[in-house]
Formats: structure tokens, C-alpha cells, sequence
């Protein structure tokens, strides 16, 4: 197939990549920084993410004193000889050329591997051509719907072709989906989710605080958008904290999730310290507590009168004004509608269960959606969860029994610097899923728009970054952390649009490329769903309707 | 056969200078000549120079006008200046031809003294400017006038010759920029003179 030509590579280096002189007549402008382009060199065809666009002058004399008033033809003349244009491209994967000058050989094979696509070890000679990467090219480095972990998540900026991620490999290692605020990280989140459902790579537990994975949300546009529950039925259980929201039409919910204060530990009550407003003495306290009461100890700190406190501090050595202290912010906990005295761990037993038989679960919040129910409930719950995981798998170990190989499960927190911020990422559970990697098959999809606000352990630890555009430069550094052609990456993210534009980066893609991830319309739905939904627009509006009572 | 303008009177491998058969009319300055060089070879050059001076260089000219009788009358008057004077130009060997053979390298050979210089024809002019490797011999030659001038007198002429081929004159102007890329002031004093939206 034939290529465009933009350029020959006239510099450069294995590490900083290509430097290629833009032909005359081409346009900067007809390029775009993050773009997926393709130099042909002798032996090895290369694909390259376009990482920068330099304008250069033969003469300083043009630098310092632009000639002025010239007619069309001088400029079209000066511009490609004495003023010109150069691309910096960076070499990521290549091929042997023999396979690329043959379409059919250039797509043999179902992987990028086994079609000869390698990564690169070397760079092309000076005058390789740089080309503009036709469909073909697309698909024989992103292209595999066919394969069974394989799930078209969007299409590059430029052309109309699925981009495929590799649910399998996503879900193998932590992963994050970042972005200011409106970028449509939600929306990204719900493709990906719907494909991990729908080609059923694992299971997945979504703290779904901000309302909008289980039953949807009414998108920027007024439209209302399906939720996972919707699409999925019963394969998806929805757990709500808040009961009144449980019957409500178009909302089926599967069970209440109350907590007691017998499950409540102290690593849930630290995680809190900012929203509670907690001392640095308090979680030496609540050791003390525990070591007295055991599990019961937030209940008997609450019950205790003046005299008990005294007596309490008098046995351990406790600093009274402290527990006090305590004893008040704590009160907080109790007066939460789903905080129970004691519970028993059936509940949540129920959900682990369900998500061992391969089921989804998505815990819904409701009313009760302040960043302290949030954080108490997930890190509460993830607890729980990971625990039964890591027994599996070390079960698993011992009998090396297929049968006993734990299903991969994925967790998905929003806010995520909440549980991963420096200061307490090592304390949170999330914190040691995040870095124990795939140990006991639970890893987290993070998302959050700030991602600097998470520790840097973490995010090193990431396997797929999807992120949307970042204007903070230290949000760009965090999200780039530990991967490598960093400055490539940078501009690639610096050049996204607003909404809905996104760079892949790691495990799930071959190489890191810019997506526009698919819409999450009556379209897509009708495509994953697994019981036939209706997804008619009257439908929703009754919906919607029912609801709010507009 | 196109018209015998002149005849060569000095002659090397990288130039060669021919006596005009018309007193103050050598060819134009930018225009592709021919010279016959034994058979059916030629030698292809761009007139780079051209001048009028006495022919006896110890004796430079005087003037000879008066109040009533100047310019044309002054050759009227004085016929054997056709004698004292003669015009002379200088060729930048750019190419040859053997037979149908047209090549864009330096002949081996420089053209024979005493041989004809011939002008070119549109139909020739356009087969050898079809490739444009020429315009590097002629702008890296040593040249007797600075070398936007002859760079830009050839464009504007050759641009005619081929009948206002915008395509070419770009084309061949950007060849000149990429040439003279280095130096600023001459590659904008080319352009601007052979602009045609100018
Ligand atoms: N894949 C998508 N499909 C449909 N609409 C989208 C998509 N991505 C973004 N949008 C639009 O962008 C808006 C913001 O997306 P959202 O996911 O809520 O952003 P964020 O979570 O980053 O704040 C949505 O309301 C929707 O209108
Ligand atoms: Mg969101």
C-alpha cells in the first residue's frame, strides 16, 4: 500500500529519537504531536509517535530580520529550503520491511508478535522515509478485535478503525484512568468496564461513589446513559448504603450493605484522620483500645462515661484528653445510618462469594456519598475482600488445582489519591494491592484527576495509564512516572483535546498511542450487552422521569 | 539549425568566452547557448558575462558624440568602429550533447577556439532544463558576475522559453533556495526578481 510521504530522517538518536526534515509543501500544521507515523528504513519498517514538530532557518539573518511583504511564491519557495520544518519521531516497534511491502503478509498472524512486529532495537540509516501509517499499519499494531481478551476501546484521532486493548493484560496489573475534571474518565471507565464484563476477563468490584457505574448518569449533553447494572442484569449485584434509594424504579438493587462497628479497624479510622480531624496520637489510642477490646473496641469506646475513660487510661497508660478526644470525632462513625453496632460477616462474605463465582459488584452509595463514607466503606470492604483473595490464592498454591486458581478481580476506586496519597498509601489496603502487583490476583483501576496527588510508589506500579488531557505539569510527571520515552509521552498528552481524547500507555497496548475512546451510546450498548436491553431513547426519558420526577 | 551567434576566442574546462557577431548585442545574460565541439557533440553553457571593449587593450575607447549626433549617429559616423570594438561574452559550460545524448555533466573536453557558439531553441531549452542538476554546476562555478544575477537572469529567461511554466520556475527556484539556503540576501534577491506574481 502506498504511504504519504512527509520526510526523510536526516538525525537522531536511539534514545532521543528521530529528527526528520519535513518536505517541502508539507505543513506543520497537517501534523499532530502524538500521532502514530511509520519510517521505512532498508531492513526494518519502524511505527513512531510523532514527539515533537521543531521550525529551523538556514540563515540567521531570517531570524533576525524576517524579510517582509513577500508574494505567495517567495514564501512557498523559502519555506521547505531556507525556512523549514523538522519532526522528531520516536521509533517504538518495527517490523521487517519485506512483511510491510506485502499487505496480507503485514497481517498475517492474530497478535502484533506473531505477525514479526518486535520492539526496537536499532534505528534506520539517514534518508529513511517518514510516511503517514495507513489503516493497514494501524491494524497490524492495534488491530485485533477477533482475539478472545481483545476489546475495541476507541479509534486514533485521525482515522475511522478500532483500537483494541487487551483486557487480559489490563486487568493483569494495576492500572489508572486519569484527567481534568470533564475529560470523560467516567466514560472511559464505563467502556472499559463494560468490555471487561462482556468478555468476561475477571471479576470487579466498583466503590461507585459518585452514582454513576451501576445505574449511569445523565451525561453533559442532558442524555441519560445506561448504567453497568442495566446492561448486565444479573451478572452485575448492586449493593446500596442508602435504603431508600433501593426500591426505586430503573434502580434494582440486589442488597443493603450495613457495617458494624465490630468490623470497623484502625487502619479505617486513620485513613479518615483528615475528614475526621484526628491528632497524630490518635491511632497510637486506638491501639491501646484494641489491645484492651479487641474488635469491640470502637463500641466500647463509644459507651464509655468520664469515669471508664479514667479508669481505661489509668490500666493502659493512655493520655486521657486524647481518648476524650477520640471518643467525641468517633461519634462521627455511629451516627452513620448504615453503621451498625455488630454485624456478622455474612454480608460481606455474600459479596466476596459472588465475586469468587464470577459476578460483578458494585457498591452504591447513594446519599451517603461524603468522602468519609467512601473511605470507610472501600478501604472497609477492599479489606475484607483481598483477605479472602490472598487465602485463595495461597489455598491455590498448595494445590496447584486449577479449580482453585483465584478469578482475577479488579477493584475500581474514583478519587483515588484519597487512598494513595503519599502519607498514607502504605497504611491503606488499596496502598498494598497497588503495590503487591498481581500477587493474589486483585489489582486496582484507579481514577483520579490528580495524580499527583497519589504516591509515586504506586503509580510506578501501574501497568495501563489511560489518561486524558492534564494541565498540571506535575499531573503530566505523575502519570508518566516509570515509564520511559517520557518527553514523547508528555507532548502526546500536552496535545489532547478536552474531553473525550485519551493516551494509552503500557501493558494492554502494543505501543502507547492516542485514543478516542468509543462512545458510550444506545450503540455500544446494544453491542455489549448480554441480555437484550432496550435502549430506546423513550425508554430512558421514562426513566429519568420516574426518577426525579421531571 | 538555430542561428551562429558567435565565436569562441578563449576557452577552458569551466568557461569559455565568444566574439559576438553583433557589436553591442551578445546574448542575453541567463540564456542557454551551444557550443559546436567537433561532430555531433555540443557543449551547453549559460551566458554568465557580457561586454563591448576596444580590441586593441593598450587604446580603450574615447568618446565620440556631439551636441547634434549621439548614440546611433555615432556609428553612422564613424564606421570603422565596427573594427575598433567588438562584444564579447562569457559561457559557463553546464552540459553537453552527443548525438540525442544530453547530459547535465561538465563536458570532458572544453569547446575547440575558433568554433561556433549557436543559440538554443524553445524545444531545446525545454528538453535540457527538464532536470534542473545543471543549476548546482552553474551556481558553484567561479563565475565573472555575482551568482544571483546569473541565477536569476537564467530563471526569468528559461521561464520564458518554456511559454511561463509556473511549475518549473518554482521548481527550479527551489532548487536555487536549497543551493543557496546558506546565504539569505542572495537567495531573496533571486526570488525576488524572478517572481512572476510580482
Ligand atoms: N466515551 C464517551 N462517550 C460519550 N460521551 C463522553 C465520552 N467521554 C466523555 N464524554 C462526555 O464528556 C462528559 C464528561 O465525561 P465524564 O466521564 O463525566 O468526565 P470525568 O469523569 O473525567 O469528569 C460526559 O458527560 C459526556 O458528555
Ligand atoms: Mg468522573
Amino acid at each position: 500500500m502506498d504511504r504519504k510521504r512527509l520526510g526523510v530522517v536526516v538525525d537522531g538518536s536511539f534514545t532521543a529519537g528521530l529528527t526528520v526534515r519535513l518536505d517541502p509543501g508539507q505543513s506543520t500544521e497537517d501534523l499532530q504531536i502524538g500521532s502514530f507515523m511509520v519510517v521505512q528504513g532498508r531492513e526494518y519498517t519502524y511505527f513512531c509517535m510523532l514527539s515533537d514538530l521543531q521550525l529551523r532557518t538556514s540563515d540567521a539573518r531570517l531570524i533576525a530580520k524576517p524579510p517582509q511583504g513577500f508574494t505567495p511564491f517567495v514564501s512557498r519557495v523559502l519555506s521547505g529550503s531556507a525556512t523549514y520544518a523538522m519532526a522528531v519521531v520516536k521509533p517504538m516497534l518495527m517490523m521487517p520491511t519485506v512483511d510491510v511491502r506485502d499487505d496480507s503478509r503485514q497481517l498475517a498472524g492474530q497478535t502484533p508478535e506473531e505477525r514479526g512486529v518486535m520492539s526496537v532495537r536499532t534505528i534506520p540509516m539517514h534518508y529513511a522515509e517518514l510516511v503517514e501509517a495507513t489503516e493497514i499499519d494501524f491494524r497490524t499494531v492495534f488491530g485485533s478485535p477477533d482475539k478472545p481478551n481483545h476489546f475495541v476501546f476507541g479509534q486514533p484521532l485521525t482515522m475511522n478503525l478500532p483500537i483494541c486493548l487487551d483486557l487480559g493484560r489490563f486487568m493483569e496489573r494495576s492500572s489508572g484512568i486519569f484527567g481534568q475534571t470533564g475529560t470523560g474518565k467516567s466514560f472511559t471507565a464505563l467502556v472499559v468496564l463494560a468490555g471487561i464484563l462482556r468478555k468476561n476477563v475477571g471479576s470487579t468490584l466498583i466503590f461507585d461513589v459518585h452514582d454513576e457505574y451501576a445505574y449511569g448518569k445523565e451525561s453533559e449533553q442532558k442524555k441519560w446513559v445506561k448504567g453497568l447494572k442495566h446492561l448486565f442484569g444479573s451478572k452485575v449485584l448492586v449493593y446500596t448504603l442508602d435504603k431508600a434509594q433501593s426500591n426505586r424504579a430503573g434502580r434494582p438493587a440486589d442488597g443493603i450493605l450495613e457495617i458494624g462497628m465490630n468490623q470497623i479497624e484502625r487502619a479505617d479510622v486513620i485513613l479518615m484522620a483528615q475528614e475526621l480531624g484526628l491528632t497524630a496520637t490518635a491511632s497510637a489510642t486506638i491501639g491501646l483500645l484494641e489491645d484492651r477490646f479487641n474488635e469491640r473496641w470502637l463500641t466500647e469506646l463509644l459507651a464509655m462515661d468520664p469515669e471508664s475513660i479514667k479508669a481505661f487510661c489509668a490500666e493502659k497508660g493512655a493520655h486521657q484528653g486524647s481518648v476524650e478526644a477520640l471518643q467525641r470525632k468517633l461519634r462521627e462513625l455511629q451516627r452513620r445510618e448504615y453503621v451498625r453496632e455488630s454485624m456478622n460477616a455474612n454480608l460481606l462474605d455474600e459479596i466476596t462469594l459472588a465475586l469468587e463465582n464470577g459476578k460483578h459488584v458494585i457498591l452504591h452509595f447513594g446519599k451517603h456519598n461524603s468522602m468519609m463514607d467512601y473511605m470507610l466503606v472501600s478501604n472497609l470492604v477492599t479489606r475484607y475482600v483481598r483477605e479472602r483473595w490472598r487465602k485463595r490464592t495461597e489455598k491455590y498454591e498448595v494445590s496447584k488445582q486449577a479449580a482453585d486458581r483465584p478469578r482475577p478481580l479488579m477493584i475500581t476506586v474514583e478519587e483515588a489519591h484519597k487512598f494513595l496519597n503519599p502519607e498514607i498509601a502504605s497504611q491503606t489496603t488499596f496502598g498494598t494491592i497497588a503495590r503487591e502487583m498481581r500477587k493474589f490476583h486483585v489489582t486496582l483501576m484507579v481514577i483520579d484527576q490528580r495524580p499527583s496527588g497519589i504516591d509515586s510508589e504506586v503509580l510506578s506500579q501501574l501497568g495501563t495509564r489511560i489518561s486524558g488531557k492534564l494541565a498540571d505539569e506535575r499531573d503530566i510527571d505523575a502519570v508518566l512516572t516509570g515509564v520511559s520515552d517520557r518527553s514523547a509521552l508528555r507532548n502526546a498528552l500536552a496535545s489532547l483535546k478536552l474531553r473525550q481524547e485519551v493516551l494509552v500507555v503500557g501493558h494492554a497496548v502494543p505501543m502507547p498511542i492516542q485514543v478516542r475512546p468509543r462512545n458510550y451510546d444506545a450503540e455500544f450498548w446494544a453491542e455489549v450487552a448480554e441480555s437484550p436491553v432496550s435502549v430506546a431513547e423513550d425508554d430512558l426519558e421514562r426513566e429519568k422521569r420516574e426518577l426525579f420526577g421531571a | 539549425m538555430t542561428e551562429r551567434i558567435g565565436e569562441i576566442i578563449e576557452t577552458d574546462s569551466f568557461m569559455f568566452v565568444a566574439e559576438s557577431f553583433t557589436l553591442n548585442r551578445p546574448p542575453a545574460l541567463g540564456s542557454l547557448v551551444k557550443a559546436q565541439a567537433g561532430g555531433d557533440t555540443w557543449v551547453y553553457g549559460v551566458v554568465a558575462f557580457g561586454e563591448t571593449v576596444s580590441v586593441d587593450p593598450g587604446r580603450g575607447a574615447v568618446r565620440r558624440s556631439r551636441p547634434d549626433a549621439y548614440d546611433e549617429a555615432v556609428y553612422t559616423r564613424h564606421p570603422e568602429l565596427e573594427h575598433l570594438l567588438h562584444t564579447k561574452f562569457t559561457v559557463i559550460p553546464v552540459g553537453s550533447r552527443a548525438g540525442a545524448r544530453v547530459s547535465q555533466r561538465i563536458p570532458s573536453q572544453p569547446p575547440p577556439m575558433h568554433y561556433s557558439v549557436y543559440a538554443c531553441a524553445p524545444d531545446e531549452v525545454r528538453e535540457f532544463s527538464e532536470r534542473r542538476l545543471y543549476l548546482r554546476t552553474l551556481a558553484t562555478a567561479e563565475l565573472p558576475a555575482p551568482v544571483e544575477h546569473v541565477l536569476a537572469a537564467h530563471l526569468t529567461w528559461a521561464y520564458e522559453q518554456r511559454g511561463g511554466d509556473e511549475a518549473w520556475l518554482e521548481q527550479a527556484a527551489l532548487e536555487v533556495a536549497g543551493l543557496l539556503q546558506q546565504d539569505v540576501e542572495r537567495l531573496l534577491a533571486v526570488l525576488y526578481a524572478v517572481d512572476p506574481e510580482a
